[in-house]
């Protein structure tokens, strides 16, 4: 099987104040071998960011002393329109010598890595490393004069 | 009672008064369109278009639409099958994976493109927000609904164009009587 090669990367902020995050602009790329369908590749990909980015923001089973508290869609959050930005996805196309149509995996690949990308980025606004998800945030600790210098 | 259902005439019979409209569009009506996916008005694949309102049909009472007009997803393509413009943009934007959430989101987002012909993307995510979808994560939609937006300004254009002539030809017609009023005198 042929070596899969992906890559995502998101632009967001962290509101100081109630911590939440806003995702500004997210871009992928993924290497699909051979893009059959085009359209339906692009839409695996947007689809596997927006679960990705619900994984990393939103999406939590509770279940308090073995009993399942999030039964329903009121409970378990998953991302709407507003909570995700505009995506961009680049295709690229590197045939797998071995597959007969020379594709590759996309379903799950473009599921995976956005909410690392998410972590990633937090840490760089923040300075906190956050390793389970969903990622929750306080509020923010004050600017230290440093960092008002710094602007 | 009746309802108004895709342009038909529907009389309700007494048994079905309390049954829950999803269900009667559905089972009674076959109109399969709207879905019951989450029972409690969360996630909008119930999507109905009420005197071209979007409301969610899974949480109400065949009882409380008396006399309505009620737009289904059956109703949206032409009688011979040609498909409305809409559903065309999603085809070909590939806004479609599992369709759960479409219908839904095709009759939203018309009502959105029957008040507003000129949306920005910002409006229309805004415009879908209370429509879940998990496949497609809402870019390829928000694309289709952007892409039909040209069709809904045409007919927007010719209903001005069709009433415009009207009023033309009124204020004629008031010339002409007065005209002939003075000749008279």
């Amino acid at each position: 099987m042929g070596l899969l090669l992906c890559c995502q990367a998101v632009e967001l902020t962290v509101s100081r104040k109630s911590g939440k995050v806003k995702l500004l602009n997210a871009v992928a790329a993924h290497d699909v071998g051979c893009a059959v369908n085009p359209e339906m590749v692009r839409g695996q990909i947007y689809g596997g960011m927006a679960m990705s980015a619900g994984y990393a923001l939103h999406e939590e089973v509770k279940a308090p002393g073995g009993k399942m508290t999030t039964l329903n869609l009121n409970t378990y959050r998953i991302p709407r329109s507003m909570d995700l930005p505009e995506m961009k996805v680049i295709i690229v196309e590197n045939p797998d010598p071995v597959s007969p149509t020379g594709a590759k995996s996309i379903g799950e690949p473009a599921n995976e890595i956005l909410a690392p990308a998410i972590a990633n980025a937090i840490f760089n606004a923040t300075g906190q490393r956050h390793f389970s998800s969903p990622i929750k945030l306080g509020a923010q600790p004050e600017p230290t004069a440093c960092e008002e210098g710094c602007k | 009672m009746k309802l108004f259902v895709n342009n038909k005439e529907i009389e309700v019979p007494a048994s079905a008064m309390e049954k829950r409209i999803v269900e009667f569009l559905r089972e009674d009506l076959d109109l399969t369109g709207a879905k019951n996916a989450c029972d409690i008005g969360a996630c909008g694949a119930c999507t109905i278009l009420v005197n071209d309102e979007p409301s969610r049909i899974c949480i109400k009472l065949v009882k409380d639409f008396g006399g309505q007009r009620i737009l289904t997803i059956e109703g949206m393509a032409a009688p011979d099958g040609t498909l409305h413009p809409l559903q065309q943009a999603f085809l070909d934007c590939g806004a479609i994976q599992c369709g759960y959430c479409t219908p839904g989101m095709v009759l939203t987002g018309h009502a959105f493109l029957l008040k507003n012909s000129h949306p920005t993307r910002d409006q229309i995510r805004q415009a879908i927000f209370k429509n879940l979808c998990r496949c497609t994560g809402y870019q390829q939609i928000i694309d289709a609904i952007e892409k039909a937006a040209p069709h809904y300004q045409r007919e927007e254009r010719g209903l001005q164009a069709a009433s415009a002539p009207e009023k033309q030809t009124a204020t004629k017609n008031s010339k002409a009587t007065t005209l002939a009023k003075g000749e008279a005198g």
